[in-house]
């Protein structure tokens, strides 16, 4: 009786609660954001093969890298719920990683991509020591003294990073099968 | 010690100036839990409707206070009523992004303005200083400095002696029993940011003549002044003016003997050693709400 009468409830949640992810997929398969979103991966895969025009192709590159510092951030403030501003600083130490690697010790930028993962994170451990005691807003408020500081380091440590004049890399060439391809010099 | 001296006493007359703008701050960061994002950029707009005022019309810098603290006023009590208001019971994370927002907002619209060009306001006395024995104290900073203490002082009494300023410190304390005993706190925290916004005003007009000033100056701003307040105690004006007055000093005495180019930076190891060893600061208590409440 009581057996049964558990087994009724649970299969009135199954029903009731546990039916939808079981017709999920089907589900989001036939939502109109779907083909949306993939008409647009499909767009933004052919794109530089349609259109050789840079500026266009540098905006898409451009978006989709802020793309991966905001799902970077998501994982902070959606997921954890911190409020952090210091994405940026972030992003520009990869940069900065990069663009020191390849005119100091050479290769092409691709090589130390990983590396420059790694240098943020390890700077993001450094950081964590002192913003594992800040919550709420004294977390905002470190995340955005952090990203000031970075970018005082950036303008100020002229032997590592050249000043205000920046590093500028060569724009890195394709083979010449896909010369169309996002990065071509023209 | 002659430059020991210059470096303390032109320290703490740019922490005085330090010290107004800070008390704004911490005035909306007591009242209303918002940490306000924008507060550098109401300075720039201020410093920036300040050069116009002397570009166009010949007015003196320090008396332009007179004309933008109702301005920013009036503005600020505008601001809060139709951006703030509306996310009064959402989570603080919201009214950090929405000031953030609106700081950019106002980059963006001083820029269209006034152009991304540096600025800045030089009055006749400008290049001119005071000399007492060896110390050499430029007139724009001694006024600047001495403006400063007023204006802070009218504030303090408006705080202290007015019925306004009792209201807003009981909503500081304990918005429930204010408005048991009659407080409107709503109304009272539009005010508080208005007076906040207005006190950026007076100090953004003192500042113009003190720093050039660009559209993106506001960054940081916002920086030095969010290390003060840390630094001093989030939400306590006492600890506002004591921080102010220390990073004044510490920004000068770095520009003495390290370099101007490292004196932005004080502030933010301000925020990384209080943090680490006194997340309170020198006189706060409010902090100790960010565990109940994050």
């Amino acid at each position: 009786m009581t057996d049964s009468g558990a087994t009724a409830v649970a299969e009135g949640t199954l029903k009731g609660g546990g039916a939808p992810p079981s017709q999920a997929p089907s589900k989001a398969l036939r939502s109109p954001w779907t083909a949306l979103i993939a008409v647009a991966v499909v767009l933004v895969g052919v794109f530089p093969v349609l259109s050789d025009d840079l500026y266009y192709q540098n905006m898409i590159i451009l978006s989709m890298v802020f793309a991966i510092g905001a799902v970077g951030l998501n994982v902070i403030t959606g997921y954890a719920g911190y409020i952090s501003l210091g994405q940026g600083a972030f992003i520009g130490i990869g940069a900065y990683t990069v663009g020191i690697c390849v005119t100091d010790i050479g290769g092409s930028p691709w090589v130390w991509v990983p590396v420059a993962g790694l240098v943020a994170g390890a700077l993001a451990a450094l950081l964590g020591v002192v913003a594992m005691r800040a919550r709420g807003h004294a977390f905002v408020i470190l995340t955005i003294a952090f990203l000031f500081l970075v970018q005082l380091l950036a303008t100020n440590w002229d032997s590592l990073t050249n000043g205000t004049g920046g590093i500028t890399l060569p724009i890195p060439t394709w083979t010449s099968s896909t010369s169309t391809g996002p990065s071509t010099t023209r | 010690m002659t430059e020991f001296l210059q470096a303390l006493i032109l320290g703490l007359l740019i922490g005085g100036v330090y010290a107004l703008l800070a008390s704004g701050l911490t005035l909306i960061f007591g009242v209303m839990n918002v940490i306000n994002i924008a507060h550098g950029a109401f300075l720039i707009l201020a410093a920036f409707v300040t050069w116009s005022l002397w570009r166009e019309i010949g007015m003196d810098p320090l008396l332009a206070i007179v004309v933008l603290t109702p301005l920013m006023f009036g503005f600020g009590w505008l601001l809060y009523n139709a951006t703030i208001r509306p996310i009064r019971r959402a989570p603080p994370a919201a009214s950090v992004l929405l000031t953030f927002g609106l700081a950019l907002f106002l980059e963006g619209i001083m820029g269209v303005i006034w152009g991304n060009t540096s600025h800045s306001v030089r009055p006749e006395y400008f290049t001119e200083s005071f000399q007492i024995g060896e110390l050499f104290l430029p007139k724009a900073q001694v006024y600047g400095g001495l403006v400063a203490i007023v204006v802070l002082a009218s504030l303090y009494l408006v705080l202290t002696r007015s019925w306004l300023g009792r209201a807003i410190r009981a909503s500081a304390v304990n918005p429930q029993g204010a408005e048991l005993v009659g407080v409107n706190v709503a109304s009272v925290a539009a005010l508080t940011f208005a007076i906040g916004v207005a006190s950026a005003g007076a100090g953004g007009a003192i500042a113009s003549v003190l720093y050039p000033f660009l559209p993106g100056s506001h960054y940081q701003w916002i920086a030095r002044l969010l290390g003060i307040i840390v630094l001093g105690g989030m939400g306590s004006l006492p600890g506002a003016v004591i921080g102010a007055l220390c990073l004044g000093v510490a920004e000068l005495m770095t520009v003495t003997y390290i370099g101007p180019e490292w004196a932005t930076g004080v502030p933010y190891v301000f925020v990384f050693i209080v943090l680490l060893l006194r997340p309170q600061g020198i006189l706060g208590t409010r902090l100790r709400q960010d565990v109940a409440t994050a």
